[in-house]
């Protein structure tokens, strides 16, 4: 594997082209700060009748249904759907064990690179995104921002980032969940392969706070299905010890350890209701992003009912 | 346990090989920097106690492979029991005894158990200790001492061995047993006697003697036997080969009765059975489609002989493994013509009434237009012209119921019978008994004295002769039922006969008996052994009429008269042409034959035996000249020429036992008190050769096949194994 030059340019025409025709839409009712394409959960003054509901003591009269008072002597009042904006939160893990990579691209190079491509999508459409990059602490934070043309230093930031640390991606979630009071999306990007117990913790806390939380398993491909022969030194990262090993002998036990881990990752993503993407970065991007996309627009449009769905 | 091949337990040092290559093998590694490090050390920690079995088990099973390769070419054998086979290492007092029984000419294909017997023999003299003395025996029906007294002249043994040849004598150990045993007795030592025999139950037929001398010699002789060859082996025999009818005359059709018998385990079939005179081709043939196994069958040949003399018959059935019994002759006297003389004792107008009507008639049983040309030629006479008339022209006088004789009569009959002319008597109403028995010159003629004339006991008042058992050659043919019954003939009036002991030369025996055991018909028999051999004189008790008996108008009556007349005609005894193996050929010939050479020619054989062999002359003892012949060890017919005659003027026929041919073996029960020395090494179908040993314990089974088995399932084991863990790896 040879992993590619921490170039700034992450987007992938290809994935962006495919992104750009099936859009981010929230699965969930957000809370966002202007006017969108999405559902606030503050019922207004807008534009789309909701329902009614009995008048009480402190409503604004102006909302009252005369129509409605005049045939029934009962004061009603009319309530109204709002749209509003997206917030979507990027959380990427930047830690060593998403070094590694088999094919063309890293782990980390490949998180990135959906990373971008998913915010650039969000701010086409005028949404806003926010950044952070954590390994054992959040390291780097993007702000909110719904302008387009800051995507080249979002994409610098990322670019920039040498990923060299173990992991806390407990700590990185409940960071996030104390300092966004708004509910809005959050993507998680990582192979979580340490801190299983701080990652549940932390998606426990986004649920509660009525965030929707898209996970990205981001894999590789030798570690999906261990294909690996002859004798191996394993050179272990994030102070993981070395070893020397025949794959062909623990393919089997390996496989079902690592499968049981993703199955308990899906799991939980499922109660929550939460989308869990398995990422192969032996998988172009763009049939990642077009997948997910797909499927969030499917399960997005049908109802709009918020729903667990998982890609792959 | 011992090693044949104990260098090649070297080989084991590459068991290293294997361990070797594993030490050395260990792959190239591949270096990679891994991520999912957690779950490699939960798998690896599972895997890591499997793998070391795994690898442990694969070293063992590699390590076992070589190990059991090295043993298979070490070829690992059991030993014998401790006191199985093994030469002595001191100086030992033996005799080698070789069974030459004529079942030991069976080959295997290759070789003959006699031809595995002297080798074996030749491997004990190879390595009995130096200092050791050696006899050495033939051991048959009859013990051919080769070397008699035990000596040191092992050049000698092995030179008789070499030249030992195998007879068809039958079997029987112990005679030969005894004389080892006896030879070795006074020698101080070791003793040991070797025996190399097939086991046919026949050589054992002295068990009860050679478990006596064995006992005997328990504590001083070890008796040690080498079987050869196995039970049960596939053998077609011709057992019996006669002819039927009484007198072979030259130019007559004569009928042979061969016998052949399946001693196998399969059929037999398609068995071309063929019948030779002398060494001429086969004059017929036939095909037996069939025999079932343990089954005779006979069938009837019929051949022609032309000369008169002295010829054999030589039936032949296709070879198998023993020759020695797929061929089996008969020596006959062939006569040119018969003239025989029937006296009526009371001539009668009536041709009918005559007393030697019915005789004539059975005599010549041919029309009468073939009569002239029938061998048998009958005159009448009177009692009277018998005291003129020139006798010597007649083989055979038949007196019928003469009643007494004049005393020159009597004088010319007694110088014909003592001249080897034969008499045959059926005395009736008007024989004189005290003529019979008290004649100076005519009673001494006679086998037996005629008791007054008795009626036949009531109820029945008829007595029959004897329904079975017959031992007489002439009435043996009615043991066959087929041939019918002497007991149809019914006597109503009869003399009993007294026989009379034997008196110089002449012996006396009972041809025929009634059923209550009374003499029906006797004989002489002479039983010199120079001059000429007096004639025969058969008496019967009853006249060849129908006055007392049915006798003439019987079935058996032209058969018995006709057997009779050849028996009392042939004073050459069947048994002295027709010997058995060992029994040395003599015969008396005229004296002019004297200091003749004497060609012998086996009819049959190969090589030089085939041509005649001068033998020895021709010598006189006393009045007459003999031909004598000593080596009848192998059967078959025999041809004997005489000075510088071109065709043989005799002929004899060797047979062996027929039970020879049956190749069974003792049962090992039977025999297991005597062979405890007999080591468990030797067993059937081994050759004696292989089974000896010196001062060493005597491997026994080999091992190796099995070992080549277990290496195979190791073989195959190690390699799925392996593969099994490759993949896994």
């Amino acid at each position: 594997m040879s992993e590619p030059t921490a170039n700034a340019n992450l987007l992938d025409p290809d994935a962006l082209a495919k992104g750009e025709n099936l859009g981010i839409l929230a699965r969930t009712i957000i809370e966002g700060y202007r006017v969108g394409n999405h559902r606030s959960p503050f019922r207004g003054f807008a534009i789309e009748f909701a329902q009614h509901r009995e008048y009480t003591v402190g409503d604004d009269t102006r909302h009252l249904d005369w129509k409605v008072l005049g045939r029934t002597d009962h004061y009603y009042i009319k309530q109204y759907e709002q749209d509003t904006n997206l917030t979507v939160h990027f959380l990427l893990d930047g830690s060593e064990s998403m070094t590694y990579g088999s094919a063309r691209y890293s782990k980390f190079h490949y998180a990135k690179a959906l990373a971008a491509c998913l915010a650039y999508l969000v701010l086409l459409q005028r949404d806003s995104v926010s950044v952070n990059l954590f390994d054992t602490a959040t390291r780097e934070h993007i702000p909110r921002t719904d302008n387009l043309g800051k995507i080249h230093h979002i994409m610098n930031r990322l670019a920039a980032f040498d990923a060299t640390q173990g992991t806390n991606i407990g700590a990185a979630m409940t960071d996030l969940a104390k300092s966004v009071k708004a509910r809005g999306i959050v993507f998680v990007f990582s192979d979580i392969f340490d801190d299983e117990e701080g990652f549940l913790h932390g998606l426990r806390q986004l649920r509660f706070l009525g965030h929707e939380v898209v996970v990205f398993h981001v894999l590789d491909h030798n570690e999906i299905e261990f294909p690996l022969t002859g004798r191996v030194e394993f050179l272990g990262l994030e102070g993981n010890p070395t070893l020397v090993v025949s794959p062909a002998s623990i393919r089997k036990s390996y496989l079902r350890e690592m499968n049981a881990m993703r199955q308990r990752i899906k799991q939980a993503c499922d109660q929550a209701r939460f989308h869990y993407v398995l990422a192969d970065t032996a998988v172009p991007l763009a049939e990642t992003l077009s997948a997910y996309l797909v499927a969030r627009q499917e399960n997005t449009t049908i109802g709009r009912a918020p729903g667990g769905a998982s890609t792959r | 346990m011992t090693f044949l091949n104990p260098w090649m337990l070297a080989a084991l040092a590459a068991i290293a090989a294997p361990v070797l290559i594993h030490l050395f093998s260990k792959p190239q590694l591949k270096r990679i920097r891994w991520a999912a490090t957690r779950f490699l050390l939960a798998s690896v920690e599972k895997n890591r106690r499997k793998l070391q079995i795994e690898d442990l088990l694969l070293l063992l099973l590699r390590a076992l492979l070589i190990a059991l390769l090295v043993l298979i070419f070490a070829r690992p054998a059991l030993l014998s029991p401790p006191d199985a086979l093994t030469l002595s290492s001191e100086e030992t007092t033996a005799a080698i005894l070789l069974d030459n029984s004529a079942s030991m000419g069976q080959s295997d294909g290759t070789k003959t158990r006699f031809e595995q017997a002297r080798a074996g023999a030749q491997d004990v003299l190879a390595k009995l200790h130096p200092g050791s003395t050696c006899a050495l025996y033939l051991a048959g029906a009859q013990t051919t001492q080769l070397v008699s007294k035990p000596t040191q002249d092992f050049a000698l043994l092995r030179r008789l061995l070499d030249n030992a040849a195998p007879s068809d004598f039958s079997s029987d150990l112990f005679p030969a047993l005894k004389a080892a045993a006896d030879t070795l007795s006074p020698a101080q030592g070791r003793k040991e006697i070797f025996i190399f025999t097939d086991n046919q139950a026949l050589a054992w037929k002295q068990l009860g003697n050679i478990r006596k001398l064995q006992e005997q010699h328990r504590d001083t002789i070890r008796f040690r036997y080498f079987i050869l060859g196995g039970d049960g082996e596939d053998n077609l025999a011709i057992t019996a080969l006669k002819t039927l009818d009484g007198t072979a005359a030259a130019g007559q059709p004569l009928r042979c009765i061969i016998e052949v018998t399946n001693h196998g385990k399969t059929i037999a079939e398609k068995i071309s059975v063929r019948i030779a005179v002398d060494d001429e081709a086969p004059q017929d043939e036939t095909l037996l489609p069939r025999i079932e196994p343990g089954e005779t069958k006979a069938v009837n040949l019929f051949v022609r002989i032309r000369r008169a003399g002295y010829h054999t018959l030589r039936a032949t059935i296709p070879g198998d493994r023993l020759p020695a019994d797929n061929q089996r002759a008969i020596a006959l006297r062939v006569v040119e013509q018969l003239k025989t003389l029937v006296i009526d004792g009371s001539p009668a107008a009536n041709p009918a009434a005559r007393d030697g009507f019915f005789l004539r008639h059975a005599l010549v049983p041919v029309p009468p237009g073939q009569a002239a040309h029938y061998y048998l030629k009958t005159a009448l006479g009177t009692p009277g012209m018998l005291g003129s008339a020139s006798l010597h022209q007649y083989q055979a006088i038949f007196l019928a119921n003469v009643a007494s004789l004049p005393r020159a009569a009597s004088e010319n009959l007694a110088r014909y019978v003592a001249t080897g002319g034969s008499l045959i008597i059926f005395p009736g109403n008007a024989a004189n008994p005290g003529f019979y028995n008290s004649d100076p010159v005519f009673a001494p003629l006679l086998p037996a004295r005629l008791l007054p004339a008795r009626e036949a006991p009531a109820p029945q008042k008829f007595l029959t002769w004897q329904t079975r058992d017959y031992t007489h050659p002439v009435v043996s043919l009615w043991n066959d039922t087929a041939a019918g019954t002497l007991a149809a003939v019914r006597v109503s009036r009869y003399y009993p006969l007294e026989l009379k002991p034997r008196t110089g030369d002449t012996a006396t025996g009972v041809l025929l008996k009634y059923a209550n055991n009374e003499i029906a018909a006797a004989h002489t028999e002479s039983t010199a052994t120079r001059g000429h051999p007096r004639g025969r004189v058969v008496l019967f008790g009853i006249p060849a009429t129908t006055d007392w008996s049915n006798f003439p108008v019987s079935s058996a009556f032209v058969p018995l008269i006709t057997r009779t007349l050849a028996y009392a005609t042939n004073t050459t005894d069947p048994r002295r042409i027709n010997l058995t193996p060992g029994q040395p050929f003599a015969l008396e010939v005229p004296a002019e034959y004297e200091g003749r050479d004497i060609a012998v020619q086996r009819i049959g054989a190969t090589g030089t035996a085939a041509r005649p062999q001068i033998t020895g002359r021709v010598e006189r003892l006393g009045n007459t000249a003999w031909v004598r012949y000593k080596d009848t060890t192998l059967a078959g017919a025999y041809a004997v020429y005489l000075g510088d005659a071109t065709t043989p003027q005799l002929a004899f026929a060797v047979q062996a036992d027929p039970e020879e041919s049956a190749l069974k073996t003792q049962p090992a029960a039977d025999i297991a008190p005597l062979l405890d020395m007999l080591p468990s090494g030797i067993s059937a179908g081994s050759t004696a050769k292989e089974n000896i040993a010196v001062d060493a314990d005597k491997p026994g089974t080999e091992l190796w096949f099995y070992l080549a088995i277990a290496a195979l399932v190791f073989a195959l084991t190690e390699t799925g194994f392996a593969h099994y863990c490759s993949r896994a790896r």
